[in-house]
């Protein structure tokens, strides 16, 4: 039995008369302070329970399966309800960002056809074609078919 | 035993009932707490609704007005003439800036606006701020200051690499012409607000802005969208497909331009007009504008008048086609009844009136036209008489609007016959008191071109908003004005003024032509008097036969006559016109001989009814043709069309030289040879004299 009265071995010493001289008062002055509440023991009482047997309760089990399914249902129910407002929200992240998506890439499209207007721009390929020292084909070297949209596009293996 | 049992059994009760105790409480405290929240719910929800509901709002849901992108402008075939893109604008907000004087560097650095500018907007800003809260007021407007708006892509990416806190972009359509200049009097402009203010954009601004629409918004606490209702819904502009060819108007736009510039015209104008079916291939305007600049102080102050369209002219000998028509129709001349010229002179009315050139004798009708003779036309005017006259110049379109959807058009100018004078008839027969736009002109030769029928001009041939139906433009019903045989018979004669008369500059390699010259004397509003700068007009048509294209050319201020300064650019915006649309060739490829005297286009119509003044018989000298072809210049280079046509190189004889002193000369003269054989030259093709082409070689055969 490990109380503090065992540790410090004080059990072997004799006990402090009730209202004798206190260890500060007393001859001995390097005696040991008492520890407070030094002088309650402690026993230990074994009680043998292994005899108890709990009263069957039928019900209890019962009783713990539907709370827990309450449980279950409130819970189900809760999500049942709230669910389609998160993926409601979800859905409603994930629609603005391909709508801004969807915003940047008809931009982009934008940007991308000018660029293209520009780079095809007459008085550019005018200039494009100076520099290469390009010029117009002798007229009498130009063969015009009668027609570039029916017969011609044939001999000239347009498919369109 | 008893008592015993008896307290053992208030003890369970006691132990039973001790947490049943607790849960009361349990619940109380929660139903205490619950009827707090409740209340405080009430508080919040139903008391304080209104407060908390604004606040809500204005934290939570926005409304944004949802801009419809203004519709494109394609040409013919889906070339892009106008687009909006969006852009960024750049804002601040004074208040949130750590360090004005540093933020005012950095910005006018990136964006390259005044330093100095901005930092006094934004003192000032900041200065009202702090007014505003001293004398406890609302600050009105001093949180929010433009930096700059619509600012290039480069600039944007550069200051947000920067990446500033306190700076803020915003998206703003800009309206981009990718063509600069080209057809820029046709598409018009937008101001800064993307309104139309020119052209097609000021007439058709309500269909392509379309109609901009509403969305409220809910955005969570870092303003990201969660969920948005559209309120109205935004309905882009439309997009329109016109009848100009990006080509064809290139190629008018570069011709009118240097026939301009080298016979220091004030203005010009040059339409390219299917016949049959009204459509505008082209129509250019000089001077020209580029509508991605706004107007500047270095821009003429008439580069922005739309001159085909909106300013008339008198036409001069133009007309003469309008009277010949006129008298095929209502009296029995035919082409070659003679008509008495009198040797260049006519008393009309007691006026005397003088040939602008040599006079001629009795001369067919046909040759009247292709020598453009005044008394001539004055003659015939007076056999067809004055109603039948002006009947005819009605019939031809003149004097109303032809409807084409631009703003400013003119009318023209043809008086009623009470307002005619004495000698308005010769006038008139000659192209003068009446004034027309180079539209009319088109349109007037359209009639005889399409073999009698009034065509009113077309611009538009469709229309369509994103992801809607395409609106097909109606084509305007034509309204036959002349007999078929009338406009065949006048062809003739109009091939004849290009093949014996003032149009010999017009005649085309390949194609047989036809056309009218026309050189009028310019009114001065101020001095009440014809000066001596003419408008010098071509309207033509080519093949003859079946003509695809008619072309009207006008150069306004000019020093010479018609078939000097107009025609050739007839030629060659013809003769690129007629490559484009793969017409097929109905002669052989002869290159016309070039005009040489220039009182053979002679063709003065005599305004003022005197002697022709002395500047109008001499030519310019020919501009100097380099030798050697020079290397391409960064900007395009214009080149004289008419230089080619009238003085451009020929070439040169190298019949009896060596291998070597061919190439040399060829150096010399920046003529390319192709040297066939060796030994002495013997043949040659072209042969010498033979216009060359630029870049076009010349096969020397050497044996």
């Amino acid at each position: 039995m490990a109380t503090r009265a065992m540790f410090f071995k004080r059990a072997d010493q004799p006990a402090v008369p009730v209202g004798g001289e206190t260890w500060t008062s007393g001859p001995d002055s390097s005696k040991l302070r008492p520890l407070p509440s030094e002088d309650v023991y402690f026993f230990i009482k074994k009680i043998d329970n292994s005899r108890v047997a709990r009263e069957a309760d039928p019900a209890a089990r019962r009783r713990a399966w539907q709370a827990g399914l309450k449980g279950v249902a409130v819970a189900g129910l809760l999500i049942l309800l709230l669910m389609p407002r998160a993926l409601d929200m979800v859905a409603g992240y994930r629609i603005h960002a391909l709508a801004a998506e969807h915003d940047r890439l008809v931009t982009q499209k934008a940007v991308i056809a000018l660029e293209e207007a520009q780079l095809e721009s007459p008085a550019r390929l005018q200039q494009l074609a100076g520099q290469l020292r390009l010029v117009n084909p002798d007229p009498r070297h130009v063969v015009m078919l009668n027609s570039a949209k029916t017969d011609s596009a044939l001999a000239m293996n347009v498919t369109r | 035993m008893l008592w015993w049992g008896r307290r053992a059994k208030d003890d369970r009760v006691r132990e039973r009932a001790h947490p049943t105790t607790r849960l009361v409480w349990l619940v109380v405290i929660a139903f205490l707490w619950a009827v707090a929240v409740f209340l405080r719910l009430v508080q919040l929800q139903v008391v304080s609704h209104k407060t908390y509901k604004e606040l809500a709002d204005h934290q939570q849901n926005h409304t944004f007005r949802v801009d419809a992108p203004r519709g494109c402008v394609f040409d013919r075939e889906g070339h892009v003439l106008a687009m909006s893109v969006p852009a960024d604008s750049v804002s601040i907000d004074p208040m949130l800036v750590p360090d004005r004087p540093l933020a005012a560097s950095i910005l006018a650095r990136a964006l390259g606006v005044d330093r100095d500018d901005l930092l006094a907007r934004m003192d000032s800003a900041v200065e009202e701020h702090r007014r505003a809260l001293e004398q406890k007021r609302k600050p009105k407007g001093t949180g929010f200051l433009w930096v700059k708006r619509k600012i290039a892509p480069a600039e944007a990416e550069a200051l947000r690499s920067l990446k500033l806190d306190w700076v803020e972009f915003q998206k703003e359509p800009h309206r981009y012409y990718p063509d600069g200049p080209l057809a820029s009097h046709v598409v018009g402009t937008v101001d800064f607000q993307e309104r139309g203010n020119l052209g097609l954009e000021q007439r058709l601004d309500q269909e392509l802005n379309g109609r901009p629409g509403r969305v409220s918004m809910l955005t969570d606490v870092l303003g990201r969208p969660i969920d948005s209702t559209v309120s109205a819904e935004a309905e882009a502009g439309k997009n329109i497909t016109l009848s100009i060819d990006e080509s064809i108007q290139f190629v008018a736009e570069r011709e009118l331009r240097a026939a301009c510039e080298f016979y220091h015209a004030a203005s010009g104008s040059t339409v390219v007009m299917e016949p049959h079916t009204g459509e505008i291939l082209a129509m250019a305007s000089y001077p020209v504008f580029d509508p991605n600049q706004p107007p500047g102080p270095e821009e003429a102050s008439s580069a922005r008048f739309d001159y085909p369209v909106s300013v008339a002219f008198e036409p001069g000998s133009v007309f003469k086609i309008v009277t010949l028509t006129a008298a095929l129709e209502t009296t029995s001349l035919r082409p070659e009844t003679p008509i008495n010229c009198g040797n260049g002179t006519i008393n009309l009315f007691g006026r005397v009136i003088h040939e602008s050139h040599h006079g001629w004798g009795t001369i067919p009708m046909a040759d009247v036209l292709a020598h453009s003779s005044n008394i001539g036309a004055i003659q015939i005017g007076l056999k067809v008489g004055e109603k039948n006259l002006l009947d005819y110049v009605h019939k031809f379109g003149f004097g109303r609007t032809t409807g084409i959807p631009l703003p400013a058009e003119s009318s023209g100018m043809v008086r009623d016959l009470k307002h005619w004078g004495k000698t308005s008839i010769g006038s008139v027969a000659m192209g003068h008191e009446v004034s027309a736009t180079a539209l009319q002109l088109a349109q007037a030769c359209s009639v005889i071109a399409n073999g009698g029928v009034l065509v009113k001009p077309r611009l538009i041939l469709k229309r369509q908003r994103p992801g809607g139906k395409v609106e097909s433009e109606p084509a305007p019903a034509p309204q036959r004005v002349l007999k078929p045989e009338t406009a065949i018979t006048m062809r003739q004669m109009m091939e004849g003024v290009v093949l014996r008369g003032t149009g010999k500059a017009a005649r085309l390699a390949g194609y047989t032509s036809g056309g009218k010259t026309g050189s009028a004397q310019i009114f001065d509003l101020t001095t009440k008097h014809y000066t001596h700068l003419y408008n010098g007009s071509f309207v033509g048509f080519a093949p003859v036969t079946n003509p695809a294209v008619v072309i009207a050319v006008t150069l306004n201020g000019v020093k010479m006559f018609g078939g000097v300064v107009a025609a050739p650019v007839f030629k060659n915006v013809a003769t690129e016109t007629l490559r484009l649309l793969a017409v097929p060739k109905d002669i052989p490829e002869i290159e016309p001989p070039p005009l040489t005297d220039p009182q053979e286009a002679n063709d003065l119509s005599i305004a003022d009814m005197s002697a022709p003044p002395e500047d109008l018989v001499q030519l310019p000298a020919p501009p100097a043709v380099s030798p050697t072809p020079a290397p391409a210049p960064a900007a395009p280079q214009v080149v004289s069309p008419s230089v080619v046509a009238v003085f451009g190189p020929s070439a040169p004889s190298f019949e009896g030289k060596t291998v070597r002193a061919v190439i040399e000369q060829s150096l010399a003269m920046g003529v390319p040879v192709e040297v066939v054989g060796s030994g002495i030259a013997r043949q040659q093709a072209p042969p010498p004299g033979s216009p060359l082409n630029p870049g076009e070689k010349v096969r020397v055969l050497f044996q």
